[in-house]
């Protein structure tokens, strides 16, 4: 793909079929529509057959659970707010960790034949391995404060970043490498320009699965014990069946996932603004 | 008189091959000899074009001359010394213009500026590179957003960067279509002449290697030799509006490219 400017913008726009616009607004309802279908489905199904809401609550249920989570103020201590900003720094703080230790170990591995060697086999033992099985060690060595949960979110959201970051250095293409050879750079240097860059899309690639394994790591790790958090939140609900709390609890979960998704594609889109545009 | 008589001491040619041979291990261990019994002699600032068949080993010269690989026997050197390495007196254009996509059309040209223990600002030399090669005007714009022609030229830009006395290139113009590849050849001519460096063009087009050259190198198939050179005597600056139609110009086309044929019949038989 070619980048538009934006005078070959004004013409693609002047160009395009006066459909194509009104296609794309076509689709978004469609999409949008089949939700409400589903909803009404459910919401008819509810009524019509008497599911138990402590089974399957009506969604009109969720939306009020959902709203009487939201609608207080941000400290209320029955809001949604304090349990999410809980489980998002957590989130947030072993996500940054995994990832950079990930991308560090996984360009060490890349760089250097003898770290590939003794780590490569252990490293894919490990990546087979059920990582949530390890969330009980994780909170007897962690204990049940925040530590367990950045502890758990790192460690998920480690594989995907050495991996990636791996595969992404070792695929740099052989002729920009002998470029930098053909200049005497040093290896800091040829890593610098021309390998990190090169993985770029890959790294980029790996944050985007391991934002969702940290969250996933986290709330993992509430389930097992905890003071606070999204985790704590559905399991105070479920222990009084509160189904419609459980459920309004995902639907959160979910938006904050879609919204760190776009953030992540948004960055992607200016850090690695050749891969789409380029080519060369 | 006691003058000492006027002796043309032989000067020594600034790059020399002497009986190189490569030879390549193929993935099923098999040995490929891309070279055998290789030798040329540049002097500075010659313009020599190496034609040959694709895979007669055109390309493992200029790796060799750059320093991005070791020959298997022979000996090579630059300016007298053995070559052991890269060196800063050599500028090498790849066949794709290998620019870093990630970087804007001014810090690919500052590249050479910066890594291997270079530390310049650069930033007047910069702006000579961009002079001269006709890219002021897209400094800031990405490799990608330029045309094949125009990258092509960013590339040869960033190889004369640090001012080498050598410049490689490797079908610098392989991947242009024909009157862009016809354009880039006349302003390859333009830089040479004002930048007077010693080039080393691999090119498998006999008319771009009779255009640009000083000397014609033609090498054999597999492994490489030389079979012949060739002299070209065109005046410069050369032009495709009247070089192709002299007949020195008509007269060494053909000659290569009978050489060349006989080398791919001899291969066939």
């Amino acid at each position: 793909m070619r980048r538009l400017d934006s005078k070959s913008l004004e013409l693609a726009d002047v160009g395009r079929p006066a459909g194509a616009g009104a296609a794309r607004a076509g689709r978004i309802a469609l999409t949008l529509s089949g939700g409400i279908v589903l909803l009404l489905l459910w919401q008819a199904c509810v009524a019509w057959l008497g599911v138990p809401p402590y089974i399957l609550p009506a969604p009109a249920k969720v939306l009020a659970a959902l709203w009487s989570g939201l609608a207080v103020p941000v400290t209320s201590p029955t809001g949604f707010y304090l349990p999410l900003a809980s489980t998002f720094a957590n989130a947030a703080w072993g996500f940054a960790i995994g990832a950079i230790l990930g991308i560090a170990v996984g360009s060490l591995m890349a760089e250097f034949r003898a770290v590939e060697t003794v780590l490569m086999p252990y490293a894919f033992a490990f990546q087979v391995l059920p990582k949530v099985a390890i969330a009980p060690l994780i909170v007897i060595w962690f204990g049940f404060g925040n530590g367990s949960k950045v502890a758990m979110a790192a460690l998920l959201a480690f594989f995907p970043l050495m991996v990636n970051s791996f595969t992404g250095i070792r695929t740099a293409d052989q002729e920009r490498l002998d470029l930098l050879r053909a200049l005497s750079a040093s290896r800091l240097e040829t890593y610098r320009v021309v390998k990190l860059p090169s993985a770029a899309p890959y790294i980029f690639a790996g944050l985007d699965m391991g934002m969702v394994y940290a969250i996933l790591g986290t709330i993992v790790a509430e389930f097992l014990g905890a003071q606070q958090g999204i985790g704590v939140a559905i399991v105070q609900a479920q222990a009084v069946t509160d189904v419609a709390s459980v459920f309004a609890a995902l639907i959160l979960l979910g938006a904050v996932g879609i919204a760190l998704h776009l953030t992540i594609r948004l960055c992607e889109r200016r850090i690695v603004h050749w891969t789409v545009r380029q080519d060369t | 008189m006691t003058t000492a008589p006027a002796v043309a001491a032989p000067r020594a040619p600034l790059i020399a091959a002497k009986g190189v041979a490569k030879t390549y291990r193929a993935v099923d261990g098999s040995a490929i000899d891309a070279l055998a019994a290789f030798d040329l002699a540049v002097d500075d600032g010659d313009f020599v074009c190496i034609v040959g068949p694709s895979g007669c080993g055109k390309s493992t010269v200029l790796r060799l001359v750059a320093g991005l690989t070791e020959p298997s026997a022979g000996r090579l050197s630059l300016g007298g010394r053995r070559i052991d390495g890269a060196s800063p007196e050599i500028g090498v254009v790849f066949q794709s213009a290998t620019l870093l996509p990630w970087f804007t059309v001014r810090d690919n040209m500052r590249l050479p500026l910066r890594v291997g223990g270079q530390r310049v600002a650069g930033d007047a030399r910069v702006r000579e590179l961009l002079a001269m090669t006709g890219l002021a005007a897209f400094a800031d714009k990405y490799p990608y957003e330029l045309s094949g022609g125009m990258q092509q030229r960013a590339a040869i830009g960033r190889a004369l960067a640090r001012d080498p006395k050598v410049l490689l290139m490797d079908e610098p113009f392989g991947a242009l279509d024909a009157l862009t590849r016809e354009r880039m050849n006349v302003e390859l001519q333009r830089i040479w002449q004002m930048s007077r460096k010693t080039v080393i063009l691999i090119t498998h087009s006999i008319a771009e290697s009779v255009f640009l050259a000083d000397r014609v190198v033609v090498m054999s198939p597999r492994p490489g030799r030389v079979l012949r050179e060739f002299r070209v005597e065109l005046a410069r600056p050369r032009s495709f509006e009247r070089t192709p139609g002299e007949p020195e110009y008509l007269r060494l086309t053909r000659e290569i490219r009978a050489l060349l044929d006989r080398g791919a019949e001899e291969e066939a038989q």
